[in-house]
């Protein structure tokens, strides 16, 4: 089967020609063929002679639809309850380091839930943003929310929230709030805009900051908070995940294991993570009774921590057969096979990039200080038909390190430059390397104990997935999956990668997903998705979504 | 946008073609246009190329200085100099022939496409040989010129140009007054933190600060409204006299030029380049030995570097508004400048600043009333233009600006002010060290 689209419309006063050219080699006809008109009917010529131009009218012949509209949709779109808009301050992270791939300041809207009252119903906090402090919303019983006004969490354009939780600090049967700081913007690491902070409920439903709570945590911006007891001594412990050191990246920047005094106080415990964490989430993957830590990043692998009473180990290797390193963003625990044990999603970059990896041709990453000026020069290399280059332009490597002006005099010169070509081995061996062997988002499922490796169907790779929503959306009792992502600010070469709308995916109950288009799924949102959960309304079930410089969008689940 | 870039070779050898002095006199002006000339094909912008110019000639000063007890060291009156050592004994080797060589060497070490520069170290030893000079005096020569171009290269690591990169890239400034990307290229800023660059005799970036800006106003009444409306008037009749002094001193590196998608990059001697050209016109006519032409190179070229750092420092700390910008929003929405506005805050104007700090120390160095005619700019097709004095031709580079649409009078005569200053400052450091003027 051949399969071509038409969209004459292309660019300012410009138009791509209205003909498709099919080549069907020595056969003599087609048996069929179909169009699809932008309406969705459907017209079907059968036995189409070869060699022929072929005009086809859209008024003639006979139209069907080509899958019959559903009566009803999965989800639908609910508007007008937070009403939250969300503005991004629009900094631009590449004039501090021109060679990341991606912006690291956009991290809004950031929510979580929490009843901080007491009365039953899920309250919220949403974060500060640009020109909004951070608020808490309070459900009322019609569902509608209402902000305290007596809780002022964080001011408008000032540090950046990069996650939240609420979980019972003190053991005072109240929700208390962590507020993980992040961003990049300007922040100097081992300042106070980077230090997270602890807010403690005053039985009243007002958060109050604790301000000796917590050690100092301002060695880098963090990318989550994730409680859990992790000493089964009855309190509340944290993990906290370091993303990116604002200025130095790559550098790998420090992840944190807070223990709980049981008084709300905690202190750093070490952890052997290394790598810039994205997301990460708790499990008792060994059955021990204790709950280990699985966590994803930048340039790394999805990594397993065995939670012992000696420490925690990497145990990765021993739990999956194939564990690529990736660019990982998300990862969610769900049960897809109704086994009764945690599975794993783990969002990845996605195929629609321009670069493409493989275990034997991996995208890398060189990063030292090349030339000894104070700045980290950071080199991401793909491959090229069997050649690893690097990625930036020689515009790029003359403004990150001047004195390149020299060693290549002309883009000619420039054209076939690998690592080796810009850096003498002496240089190159000091430098730091990190890689990614696979950009595609996987489902791993635990079968007897062990993780197998399964990709998620090819359009949940249209796009990066930032959050997975995971819940039996049509009722089968089998566990569906709802995709959601895209990443805007990203370096222009790389161009924004936002091919995502929202992807429901059905699951069959034994680990296996197919896609449900968005007329069936009833769901389709643009931009990049930073945050989403599931929140009860009113006895009913919605799934809210933060996206970036627009706002909180929910959804009702049917 | 795919840029075009068009270079105007028009190899003018000067030098070459003539039979030199028994003391290579007349080869330090082409071996300083041999720096030129790769300039103008690397388009090195303005306080790049000034920068550029003073270390390929430290080393060369200081082969000089050791050779000859009349002329100071660079350490008596540099900020900080390289502190050249040379293992040879003076008079061991032809100090003349390795000054040469080390202002090619460090030329070829330091300018992006500094290999071009090897063809004229190979020209050079060629013409030596046919006049002469023994291979052995020619042999150890070239290597007091290698070993002094590397110390002079690896002295300059330490000015902070490796650091520019490590420093947050330029955004213009939000608001009205200030400076915002220009038509028709919209090049982004240029050099915005080129004040760390470490000032060669003068002490401090900030040192000599202008007097603030006019400041910003759209009001009709105002004070800036009315420099702006001066720039715009001037353009609309000006004499050929005005049209002339404008091209002349134009020095603009890379005008672009569209044609619809097409832009083509028009190169040209950065004012700094100019200035270099100025500066071995006067030697040959003051008849200077090589010594003293190579004295008169170095210290132009070192005043232009400590102008650009002050003037840069300036610029980015006022950030103001260029006239095309203002003149297209609240005056004339088609009007153009008859120079290109070049990508950079408009105050206080470089060609100001560095014309008045060189001609200050040439006025100095060859006195008040050198007349001389400057071909500098006969190879772009504009012709010679004669001077009285050193200070006329300052004047006229500056006043250019206004005529040519791109500075506005105060940026013009502030900038006069400040070059005066920072010349007169390495006067200063000049009498204090015992450099007496080359012609009493």
């Amino acid at each position: 089967m051949q399969y071509q689209e038409l969209n004459p419309g292309r660019g300012y006063l410009s138009s791509l020609p209205t003909n498709l050219h099919f080549g069907l080699g020595t056969a003599r006809q087609a048996d069929s063929v179909r169009i699809i008109w932008p309406d969705n009917t459907t017209q079907l010529l059968s036995n189409v002679a070869a060699n022929q131009q072929l005009s086809v009218d859209y008024a003639g012949g006979a139209f069907t639809p080509s899958s019959p509209l559903p009566k009803s949709t999965l989800l639908s779109q609910k508007k007008g309850i937070i009403g939250y808009k969300h503005e991004e301050a629009g900094i631009n992270d590449f004039k501090r380091q021109p060679l990341m791939l991606f912006m690291y300041s956009k991290t809004g809207p950031v929510f979580t839930k929490g009843d901080v009252n007491n009365d039953g119903l899920e309250d919220l906090y949403i974060g500060s943003d640009y020109s909004k402090p951070g608020r808490i919303f309070v459900q009322q019983p019609s569902g509608a929310f209402a902000i305290n006004n007596n809780t002022v969490l964080d001011q408008p354009d000032g540090p950046t929230t990069a996650d939240a939780a609420f979980f019972d600090a003190n053991g005072d049967g109240f929700a208390d709030l962590y507020i993980a700081r992040g961003g990049y913007a300007l922040f100097e690491p081992n300042t106070s805009s980077l230090q997270d902070a602890l807010y403690i409920n005053d039985g009243k439903g007002n958060l109050v900051l604790s301000p000796q709570a917590l050690p100092d945590l301002s060695a880098c911006s963090k990318s989550c908070v994730r409680p859990c007891d992790v000493d089964n001594d009855g309190d509340i412990d944290l993990f906290v995940g370091g993303r990116v050191i604002p200025g130095k990246y790559p550098v790998t920047p420090p992840s944190w294991l807070l223990i709980n005094n049981g008084k709300g106080e905690f202190s750093a415990s070490p952890l052997p993570v290394k790598g810039m964490v994205t997301d990460a989430q708790w499990a008792d993957i060994d059955k021990d009774g204790r709950k280990d830590l699985l966590l994803c990043g930048e340039f790394m692998p999805v990594t397993l921590y065995l939670n012992k009473p000696d420490g925690f180990s990497d145990k990765t290797s021993e739990y999956f057969e194939q564990m690529p390193k990736g660019c990982w963003f998300s990862l969610t625990l769900a049960d897809v096979n109704g086994d009764g044990q945690d599975d794993i999603i783990a969002g990845n970059l996605g195929l629609n990039t321009p670069f493409h990896v493989s275990e034997k041709e991996p995208a890398e990453l060189y990063y030292a200080d090349f030339d000894g000026n104070g700045s980290v020069d950071p080199f991401f290399n793909c491959y090229i038909q069997g050649v690893s280059y690097p990625f930036v332009s020689r515009d790029e490597l003359n403004d990150q390190i001047y004195p390149m002006r020299r060693k290549f005099s002309s883009y000619r010169h420039y054209a076939d430059a690998t690592m080796k070509d810009i850096f003498p081995p002496d240089e190159l061996a000091k430098a730091a390397r990190m890689s990614i062997t696979d950009l595609r988002s996987f489902c791993f499922v635990n079968r007897d104990g062990k993780f197998s490796a399964s990709p998620l169907p090819l359009e949940a790779q249209f796009s990066v997935i930032t959050k997975t929503i995971a819940d039996d959306f049509d009722h089968d009792g089998k566990t569906d999956l709802l995709l959601l992502g895209n990443h805007s600010d990203n370096r222009l070469k790389l161009g924004s990668i936002d091919a995502s709308y929202g992807c429901l995916l059905k699951g069959d109950g034994s680990g296996n997903f197919t896609y449900v288009p968005p007329a069936a799924s009833g769901f389709s949102l643009a931009g990049d998705v930073k945050s989403a959960g599931e929140l009860t309304i009113k006895n009913e079930k919605h799934i809210m979504i933060g996206v970036n410089n627009a706002g909180i969008f929910l959804y009702k689940v049917q | 946008m795919r840029k075009w870039f068009l270079g105007l070779f028009l190899l003018c050898q000067v030098g070459y073609a003539q039979q030199p002095a028994a003391d290579f006199r007349d080869h330090v002006q082409p071996a300083v246009f041999a720096l030129t000339m790769v300039m103008l094909h690397d388009v090195v912008n303005p306080p790049a190329a000034s920068r550029f110019y003073a270390y390929s000639l430290a080393g060369a000063y200081e082969i000089v200085a050791i050779n000859n007890r009349g002329i100071a060291r660079g350490s008596s009156f540099m900020k900080s100099s390289p502190h050249v050592v040379i293992n040879a004994k003076p008079g061991s080797y032809n100090y003349r022939i390795a000054a040469l060589y080390c202002i090619l060497e460090t030329g070829r070490l330091m300018l992006p496409s500094g290999f071009m520069l090897e063809e004229h170290q190979e020209k050079l030893l060629k013409t030596l040989k046919k006049e002469k000079v023994k291979t052995a005096v020619i042999d150890s020569a070239v290597a007091v010129a290698k070993a002094v171009a590397l110390q002079v290269v690896n002295w300059s690591k330490s000015d902070n140009y490796g650091r520019l990169s490590t420093r947050l890239r330029y955004t213009p400034v939000k608001g009205e007054a200030y400076w915002y990307p220009t038509p028709p290229a919209y090049m982004e800023a240029v050099e915005p933190h080129w004040k760390i660059i470490r000032p060669m005799i003068i002490d401090t970036c900030d040192e000599f600060t202008p007097l603030p800006p006019v400041p910003f106003s759209r009001d009709t009444t105002s004070e800036f409204y009315a420099l702006s409306k001066e720039v715009y008037a001037v353009s609309l009749h000006p004499s050929q006299e005005e049209l002339n002094i404008a091209s002349f001193w134009d020095c603009n590196p890379f005008a672009v030029s569209t044609a619809g998608h097409m832009a083509i990059g028009f190169k040209k001697i950065t004012p700094g380049g100019h200035w270099m050209n100025i500066a071995g016109i006067a030697a040959e006519k003051a008849g200077l030995d090589f010594d003293r032409s190579v004295l008169v190179h170095t210290l132009t070229a070192m005043a232009e570097t400590d102008a650009f750092i002050s003037c840069w420092d300036e610029k980015y700390r006022s950030n103001r508004i260029r006239p095309e910008t203002f003149i297209n929003r609240y005056i004339d929405i088609k009007w153009k400048p008859l120079l290109q506005t070049p990508p950079f805050p408009e105050y206080t104007s470089g060609h100001s600043v560095m014309s008045t700090a060189a001609a200050r120390v040439l006025t100095y160095l060859l006195g008040d009333h050198f007349a001389f005619t400057d071909d500098s700019e006969v190879m772009f097709e504009i012709p010679a233009r004669s001077f009285s004095s050193f200070m006329q031709a300052a004047n006229e580079a500056a006043i250019s600006r206004l005529y040519g649409g791109i500075h506005y009078r105060d940026a013009i005569e502030n900038g006069q002010d400040q070059g005066k200053k920072i010349g007169d400052r390495i006067v200063e450091k000049l009498k204090k060290a015992g450099l007496q003027p080359l012609i009493p």
